[in-house]
Parts: structure tokens; C-alpha cells; sequence
């Protein structure tokens, strides 16, 4: 047992209502407990005076294992040649980095920047074995991956013959089999129109084709399954018409479509634009509308996907999409689509501070940090690597903690950016405390973690600590150091030790009687065997960690 | 005099849904029988599946050897770790007969000792890998054509040779959602140099002479377009214009088309270009329908290698880690390359399968480093290695992730437990070792 004393650092621990506090933090072994009786003394004092604390950032929305990811990195030598490597040492392993660094570089290069949570959002569950072999060496984060079910052509076919309760159960099962997270949807159903030779689907009452089913049904559905199976986290939704003018309309007819379910909607920033489809000259932001909505809708919560400028690659789900980014951009792209499950498109992409849309981009983004009025319900994201990678996290500090920096930045991008959008008029400056619900806090709320994103006793010992900087953006891009499970693991930003963490995932239960019905579906349409599908406990390599499925007040994290 | 194995029915095991390594299909439907020490029965397999289990022959050998003489297995970590970790230019080679779990631990080893790593996908790698760089991919998992596919082609590629249940699993013949009817709900072009057995089961040969691959792919672009081309095509390539024409209409106008090139067109010389150039029209194709290009995959796990060597280290193949973090580049880090120019001072071989291919200047020069061989047959590169390790043969006797052509992952069900270890565990004692010795940076 070793009990570890941080000593006189500013707590900023929203969650247990810290803001600013200077205090103690004792951490036993991996855990945060009370302070001890005063005859024990720590094995270790850190001293942390002058010094900010926070819990362990937690990254709610990137993709950052799995075929597509993969994929990218096979595809773009370029994105890995033209960045910074990262050495091997005594104790860490190398890699590159890029828009999508190799699986040890993304483990240290998160931990670097103070963050201990990530989770993958687009796992197709048939690749879900792929993902959990390159989560074990993805070190120091805890880990966990959301499962593609937007687009899944049994749950889509049961839910359009009103068989709710067998999609419930199907769903239970896809998530135990693939040990999963929650569920993610990615365009509802305009993946499989996609497949089915279709552009797309473009509104939320508009039918899948062969199937009784729309975007509609699919969004409540699945919505309804992640609360009824006590689901941690909420359904995951990227909604329909991502990227196109106009889609603001059909955004907000999702929201309208949950009908007061919970729900977290995805790259929201992507999803915001007025204007006429037809015409990218009529552009604009949406956001004040859709905000004011949100700010109407505590059961709805919102990651941003904010964009930066500069290279990076995009990485979808959404098949459709992918085409139509290559062509805009005209550059080279990787789609490939899981059978009866989902889709993917790969394209790399520059995001320019001179271009009209790009520019709007950034500036939406910006706007829903500052349009929502509890951070509780915005959540900080790049959508790593879409919009930016999580590298640039610092970056969208300073801009959020500095309303001047913002102002530079927004008077260097297109002049129209600022006719179409209301950032120029925001004055609002987030606090540190904000800073730490939207990275922290928040996220680990959200995604109902309720050993992250704290530092109450029994919470997990995942703390950074920084150096107070009015440069925001130094400030946190260099922790003075990150606690991993109650060790010292980055030092002034130094890899001190190469840890592996945990692997989330849930174990709703389901009715078994669904089973010899999924069996017969995969002997006539899956290439892979009913008995081969899935992930065995041994895969997660004794990493494995349940997070329990219950009404709220009870939930307690378990290890398995 | 021998005394035949008892074969009575009690002493039967039967092990379900065992996944085949034979070829690119990875069929994992195989329930095998097994007898004692030797499998009697593959049920679903084809003859060429059924021909490597049942000529499956338990391996006496176990343990590891040091120039030949038996040693224990610690003090052949010990050796090969010293091997590997003295060297200046290692290289660690192989992996296409390993399972993930190997394959990672054998990447590791490169970081450690700042070696050089490929595998035997390298060599095909440079082919349809530097394509996917340059243009990207439109591909789909197996079942996305079983389901949905009306129009396949198979392009240098003789699957019913190659693949035997391809054609029933996964494509031509495979019934689906959308496919209710299976053949008959399909359309199947055979473009080849010679007739195969495929091209006789097709709908359509269309038989293009030797080397001119990509004038008719560059010329179904264009058709698909509408741009005219001149008659003279079919003399160029040996594919009449209006054959080609009929084909470019039914590329724009089915449901959901599908071009599998195999080693005929991606394995050539020029086989770059090639890939490029099918894999641009599939794209195109996208305007009008959906269009896929994808490879017919090979035997063994290369994909897999591929794939976590491009986990690990961003790079898919051929990556030098001597720096001290991976760089890439095909021509000068491939281990052909690295052992024909007699760069390379120590070799840690997975499998020595994966040197037969190597050209011979590569082999002669292997000969005359020090090699640290793992093998589960007595191999001539085996029985010549300064450290041999006998291990478990990967597709019959161990568990472990391998990877089909279409990136979905499968576990292996081993038919026998080995009395040897698995190159995961040497590999792991041999990393154990490595970091023993001490830090190299
Ligand atoms: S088709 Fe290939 S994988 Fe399938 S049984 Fe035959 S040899 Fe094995
Ligand atoms: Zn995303």
C-alpha cells in the first residue's frame, strides 16, 4: 500500500464544488481517499504549492484505434514523415506522430498533455477484437470505445417491424460480444442508403431503403435502448447531413426527435450551418438557434469537434461523407464499409485560415463554447483528428480563456467570417473551473465514469498538475505532471513510466431468447460464425474494466 | 514394428468454427475431428484445406539450440537477446505466419534493439501498398459482397484454383440479403491472360494480353465517361472495343459492383499502376453506383503484420528503427534490399518460410550472419540457425488474432496443444532478455 500526499496545490474539482480550493489530496494506491488519521505518514509528498490541480483530462469523442484509423496511418507515410518522432527511451517504446500518431506515441502524447481517459467513438463491432489488440498498446490512458449501431442492419430491420424489445436485446448482446462502451450511431440509416447505391438520406423522415425505418425511428430507438438498459452513457449521435449548408434544420429536428430522451450529440460544430445546400456562398452559423435549444434541454449534452487551422486527416463513419470529401478536396481517399454494420471514409485535409469555410468553421465552434450557458453540456473535442488533433487541445484553451486572442485570430481569417456568425459580439471568458468541467468533468459525467473526472475519495488517482501560466496555451501543454492511477507517470513533461490502462466496457444483460435469432441471421448474411464473432474475455489481457449498468444514484465502478 | 495409433471413436475430438489459414479466405466454418495426434476430419474445408489439416504431422522437437546442440531454453533467450542487442544493423523478418500477439511482441523487439523490420508482405507490399498510398482504397468487408454484389469481377486472379470457397462464401456463388438467388443474381467477368477455370465459370471472359492491365482499365475509365476510344484498343490490348464498352455500361449501371484483382494484375511488373489504375475507376464509379477494388488476399496472416507494424509504428512495412524511432522507406529499408547489399550484421527470422522468397544474394548473405530462427518444422534455415527455437506451429497449435484480406480480425481455435512454446512466448523471453542486458538508445 502506498499512500502518496499532494500537498497545498488549488484544487479546480468541480465536480465535489472545488474551485480554486487550496488544499490536500491523499492518494492510496490507485484511488484518491480521505486524508488519513494524522498518526499516518505518506510514503511520498508532492509538493504542490502555487500549484493547479485538476483531474485527469477526459477525451470523450476521438478515434484513435481500430481498421479505419489504421488504415489512415498506412495511407498517409507523408503525415507521419513530416512531424516530430518520438524517440524510444529506457522505458518507453517509440513511434510517430501526425494527424494520427502510432498507438505508444498516442498514449504518451495524451498523457503528456494531462489527459488519463480517452475513448474511441467508431468501433464496427465486427473489427472490435482489431480495437482491443491496439488498445493494449496504447499505454497509460484508460480506454474504452463506443459501438457503430446507427447503420446495423439487424437492429435497423427490428426497430422498422416495431420489434423494440428484440433490438433492445440485440443491442445488450452486440455490446457484451464486442465488449464495448455504449452506442454510437453515425448518420442513421444514410450509411446503408449509401450502400445501397443511394447519395444519402437527407432528412429524419425519409425511409432507409428495403426497410420500414428512418432516421427517426432509429434515433428514438436507440435512444430508448441506452436508457432502458441503464447504459452509462447515453446514446452517441452524429447526426444526418454532416457538413452541409442548410443542416442546422435537420439538426434540430434530431433534437426535436429524442422527444426529452437523453442524448449527446457529436461534432456538434458540423452539424450547425444555415444556408441553402446548393449554395456554399450562403453559408452561416446556425448556433444561436441550436444552442438556445440545447440551453433549453439539460437531458441533451453536446462535444464540439472543434476545427483548427492547419493539416490533418478526416476519419468517418460515415461512408457518404467520405465521398463527398474527396470531392471537395480532390485528394486521395479510403472507404470501406463493414458488412451490415457501417461504413468509412478516410481523406486528408488542410483547413485554411484564408478559406471562407474553413474559417466559419473554426468561429462555430468557438461559438458553442461560449453560446451554451452550463459547460456541464458543452464538452471540448476536435473529433480528433477531424477538426484538429487533440494536440491542439491548449490551443482552444487560450482561445476560450482569452476573448483578445480569440479577436487576433478571427480578424486574421476571411473577412465574411465575421458577417456570418455572432463570435465577433462574445465576450465571454471560460475560468479555469470551466476549462476543467468542459475537459474533465463534464465528459466524464457524460459518458457516466463515475471514477473520472474527480477528486473525491474513491475517485481514480488520475490528477494533472500545472503550472499557473497567464500563457494559457504554455500552461497546458506542458503539466507540471500527470497521475496515472496513483503514479507519477509524466514529469515536466517527461514519459517517467510506461503504464497500461484499462479497458471500459459494459454488461447490460439481455434476453438469451433473442439469441438463436441472431445465430440464424448470421448463418445467412455474416461471413463470420456466430461462435467467432465477438471478443473473449482473454483479448483485454486482464485490462478489462466493467462499468456498471444501473439507475444512476447506485453505479459504482467495478474491476473484472 | 509400429503399432498404429488407436483410432476408436472414443478417443475423437472435435473442435467447431476452426478458422483455415490455407488461403486468403480464412474460412472459419471448419469442424475438424481429431485423433490422438492427427486430424482425421475437416469438415467444410476445401481440398486444398483438407490436404494441410490432414497432412498435419505432430513435430517431435521441442526446446532451442545454440549452434546446433540442445541448450536450455533460458540460455537461448540469453544468446539470441545478446545476438540481437550486439548487433549494429539487426533486422527482424517474417511474420506472415504469426498471429497478432507475436507480431507485436516481434515489433518490439525492432524498437528495443534499433533494428530493421519487414514482413514477408514487404515484398508484395510494394505493389498494391504504395498504390493505397498514392490513391487510397474503395474496399468493403466480405460480406458487404456476398450480400449485395450483382456484378464481380475478377481481374489476374483464378480464385477457383486459389480460393476454392470464395466464389460460395463470399462472392459469385454466396447468397444474401440482396442476392437472394446467389449466381443467378450476379453478373461474373473474368479478365485474364489465359483462360482459367474461373474464366469458364464466368459469364464473360475477356481475355487481355500479357502487360497491357492498365491501358484496358485507363481505357473503362474513360468509356465510363463517355470520352470516344479508338477502335484500335482491341488491338492494342487484345479486348475488343465493344466488349470493353459492354462492360464499362455494366460497371455505371449495377447495384453494387466489385473488381478482385489477385496476383496477375497487383504482382507484375508495373503492378503499382495497375492498382492505381483499378482502384481510380472504382472511385469514379462512385459517382454513379457503388464500386469496389480489393485484393483477394493471401495465405497466412500478412495483413495482419501489416497492420500492426502500422500500429506500432505508423508504417506498414520495411520501417528502420536504428534512430531510435521509425522511418520509413520501401526501397531502402526492405530486407531484401538491407541483405543483398550485406547491410544487415544479425537476423531474427520468424518462420523461416519467409525466407524462401528472399532473392539470392539476400540468402547469401543471411548465411553468413548470425540468425535467430523460430520454426515449428526442422527447416534447412532452422538446422543452420545460431539460435533455433522449435515453437508451436501457428495455425494448428496455437490460439491468436489473425487478419483477412478485408481487415476483419478472427481468433484461431487450435486443434493440439504444443509441447513447444508459441513465438509469442520465445519472443517474449528473448525481449526479456534484451531488456536484461540493458538499456541501447
Ligand atoms: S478456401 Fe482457403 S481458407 Fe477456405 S477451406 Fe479452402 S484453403 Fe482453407
Ligand atoms: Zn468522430
Amino acid at each position: 500500500m502506498t499512500l502518496i500526499r499532494i500537498k497545498n496545490g488549488t484544487v479546480y474539482d468541480p465536480a465535489n464544488g472545488r474551485n480554486g480550493v487550496v488544499m490536500d489530496l491523499w492518494i492510496r494506491d490507485a484511488s484518491i481517499v480521505d486524508g488519513p488519521t494524522p498518526e499516518e505518514l505518506p510514503d511520498q509528498t508532492i509538493d504542490a504549492s502555487g500549484l493547479v490541480i485538476m483531474p485527469g483530462g477526459v477525451d470523450m469523442h476521438c478515434h484513435i484505434v481500430g481498421p479505419k484509423v489504421n488504415m489512415a496511418r498506412k495511407m498517409r507515410p507523408e503525415d507521419h514523415r513530416d512531424a516530430p518522432p518520438v524517440p524510444r527511451t529506457t522505458i518507453t517504446r517509440s513511434g510517430t506522430t501526425g494527424s494520427v500518431p502510432s498507438s505508444f506515441a498516442t498514449g504518451y502524447l495524451y498523457a503528456g498533455l494531462g489527459y488519463t481517459t480517452a475513448v474511441d467513438a467508431a468501433i464496427p463491432p465486427l473489427s472490435a477484437l482489431h480495437a482491443h489488440e491496439e488498445f493494449l498498446d496504447t499505454p497509460i490512458l484508460d480506454k474504452a470505445f463506443l459501438v457503430l449501431m446507427g447503420n446495423n442492419y439487424y437492429a435497423l430491420k427490428a426497430l422498422a417491424e416495431g420489434e423494440y424489445e428484440r433490438a433492445r436485446a440485440f443491442t445488450g448482446w452486440l455490446l457484451e460480444s464486442s465488449r464495448g462502451y455504449g452506442i454510437k450511431v453515425v448518420n442513421p440509416g444514410g450509411v446503408e442508403a449509401w450502400k445501397t447505391g443511394w447519395d444519402n438520406i437527407h432528412s429524419l423522415d425519409e425511409k432507409v431503403p428495403h426497410l420500414d425505418c428512418t432516421p427517426r425511428m432509429i434515433l428514438k430507438g436507440l435512444a430508448q435502448i441506452a436508457m432502458d438498459l441503464h447504459l452509462p452513457h447515453s446514446v452517441h449521435v452524429h447526426c444526418n447531413n454532416l457538413g452541409l449548408p442548410g443542416n442546422s434544420a435537420t439538426t434540430l429536428a434530431s433534437m426535436e426527435a429524442l422527444e426529452g430522451r437523453r442524448a449527446h450529440l457529436t461534432h456538434i460544430q458540423f452539424h450547425s450551418y444555415g444556408g441553402d445546400s446548393n449554395d456554399q456562398g450562403s453559408f452561416c452559423s446556425d448556433v444561436p438557434a441550436l444552442a438556445s435549444w440545447i440551453n433549453a434541454h439539460p437531458e441533451v449534452t453536446v462535444d464540439v469537434g472543434q476545427v483548427l487551422f492547419g493539416p490533418t486527416t478526416s476519419m468517418t463513419g460515415d461512408g457518404p461523407l467520405g465521398y463527398f470529401l474527396h470531392k471537395v478536396t480532390g485528394r486521395k481517399w479510403t472507404s470501406s464499409d463493414t458488412e451490415l454494420e457501417a461504413g468509412c471514409g478516410i481523406v486528408p485535409i488542410v483547413y485554411k485560415e484564408k478559406s471562407f469555410v474553413h474559417g466559419l468553421q473554426w468561429a462555430i465552434g468557438l461559438e458553442w463554447y461560449l453560446l451554451v450557458n452550463d459547460p456541464w453540456q458543452v464538452v471540448m473535442s476536435t473529433d480528433h483528428p477531424n477538426g484538429a488533433s487533440f494536440v491542439s487541445y491548449p490551443e482552444i484553451i487560450a482561445l476560450l480563456m482569452d476573448r483578445n486572442y480569440r479577436n487576433e485570430i478571427l480578424k486574421r481569417v476571411h473577412p465574411r467570417v465575421r458577417e456570418r456568425c455572432v463570435l465577433a459580439d462574445l465576450d465571454r471568458e471560460y475560468s479555469l473551473q470551466e476549462i476543467a468541467i468542459i475537459s474533465r468533468a463534464g465528459p466524464a459525467r457524460i459518458l457516466g465514469m463515475t471514477n473520472k473526472g474527480h477528486l473525491g475519495a474513491g475517485a481514480d488517482a488520475d490528477i494533472t498538475i500545472y503550472t499557473p501560466d497567464t500563457d494559457r496555451r504554455r500552461m497546458f501543454e506542458l503539466p507540471r505532471a500527470v497521475i496515472k492511477s496513483g503514479r507519477v507517470v509524466v514529469d515536466r513533461g517527461e514519459i517517467r513510466e510506461d503504464i497500461l490502462g484499462r479497458v471500459w466496457h459494459v454488461r447490460p444483460g439481455y434476453d438469451s431468447g433473442v439469441l438463436p435469432d441472431i445465430r440464424k441471421w448470421f448463418d445467412a448474411f455474416v461471413t463470420v460464425r456466430f461462435d467467432n464473432y465477438g471478443v473473449d474475455k482473454s483479448c483485454l489481457a486482464g485490462m478489462g474494466a466493467v462499468s456498471p449498468c444501473a439507475p444512476k444514484t447506485t453505479r459504482k465502478g467495478s474491476v473484472s | 514394428m509400429a503399432i498404429a495409433p488407436k483410432t476408436d471413436r472414443t478417443s475423437l475430438r472435435v473442435v467447431s468454427d476452426a478458422v483455415c489459414t490455407f488461403c486468403g479466405c480464412l474460412c472459419d466454418d471448419i469442424q475438424l475431428t481429431i485423433a490422438g495426434n492427427q486430424i482425421v476430419n475437416a469438415e467444410n474445408a476445401c481440398e486444398l484445406g483438407r490436404a494441410d489439416y490432414l497432412g498435419y504431422r505432430a513435430e517431435l522437437q521441442t526446446g532451442a539450440m545454440v549452434h546446433g546442440v540442445a541448450v536450455p531454453l533460458e540460455e537461448a533467450f540469453a544468446k539470441a537477446a545478446k545476438i540481437l542487442a550486439d548487433a549494429r544493423f539487426p533486422i527482424v523478418y517474417g511474420l506472415s505466419e504469426s498471429v497478432g500477439e507475436a507480431q507485436r511482441m516481434a515489433v518490439a523487439i525492432a524498437d528495443r534493439v534499433g533494428g530493421c523490420i519487414d514482413t514477408t508482405a514487404g515484398q508484395a507490399f510494394s505493389q498494391s501498398g504504395m498504390a493505397f498510398q498514392s490513391v487510397g482504397k474503395v474496399a468493403c468487408s466480405l460480406g458487404e459482397v456476398k450480400n449485395r454484389a450483382d456484378l464481380i469481377v475478377l481481374w489476374g486472379t483464378n480464385p477457383t484454383e486459389s480460393h476454392p470457397r470464395h466464389a460460395d462464401r463470399y462472392s459469385t456463388k454466396a447468397s444474401g440479403l440482396f442476392t437472394p438467388n446467389g449466381r443467378k443474381d450476379r453478373h461474373v467477368v473474368v479478365v485474364d491472360i489465359c483462360q482459367t477455370a474461373s474464366a469458364v465459370e464466368a459469364d464473360q471472359f475477356l481475355q487481355v494480353m500479357p502487360g497491357k492491365d492498365f491501358e484496358v482499365l485507363w481505357c473503362l475509365r474513360a468509356l465510363i465517361k463517355g470520352v470516344v476510344v479508338a477502335d484500335s484498343i482491341g488491338a492494342r490490348t487484345g479486348i475488343p472495343l465493344e466488349k470493353l464498352q459492354d462492360l464499362a455500361n455494366r460497371m455505371r449501371s449495377c447495384q453494387f459492383g466489385v473488381l478482385f484483382f489477385g496476383s496477375g494484375l497487383s504482382a507484375t511488373s508495373g503492378g503499382q499502376m495497375n492498382v492505381e489504375a483499378a482502384t481510380i475507376l472504382a472511385q469514379e464509379l462512385n459517382e454513379f453506383t457503388r464500386f469496389y477494388a480489393m485484393p483477394m488476399g493471401e495465405r497466412g496472416n500478412s495483413n495482419g503484420a501489416e497492420n500492426v507494424v502500422a500500429w506500432q509504428t505508423g508504417y506498414p512495412c520495411a520501417v528502420h528503427l536504428g534512430r531510435g524511432y521509425p522511418r520509413y522507406n520501401p526501397g531502402e529499408f526492405s530486407v531484401s534490399g538491407i541483405l543483398e547489399r550485406g547491410e544487415a550484421d544479425a537476423a531474427l527470422i520468424i518462420s523461416a518460410n519467409s525466407v524462401v522468397d528472399l532473392p539470392q544474394d539476400a540468402l547469401d548473405h543471411l548465411a553468413k550472419i548470425p540468425c535467430v530462427v523460430l520454426d515449428c518444422t526442422s527447416t534447412v534455415a532452422l538446422n543452420r540457425a545460431t539460435v533455433a527455437f522449435f515453437v508451436a506451429n501457428y495455425a494448428f497449435e496455437t490460439s491468436g488474432t489473425v487478419c483477412r484480406a478485408d481487415d476483419v480480425p478472427l481468433t484461431l481455435r487450435p486443434a493440439f496443444d504444443s509441447p513447444r512454446l508459441s513465438q509469442t512466448s520465445v519472443l517474449r523471453g528473448i525481449d526479456q532478455a534484451i531488456r536484461a542486458i540493458g538499456p541501447r538508445i
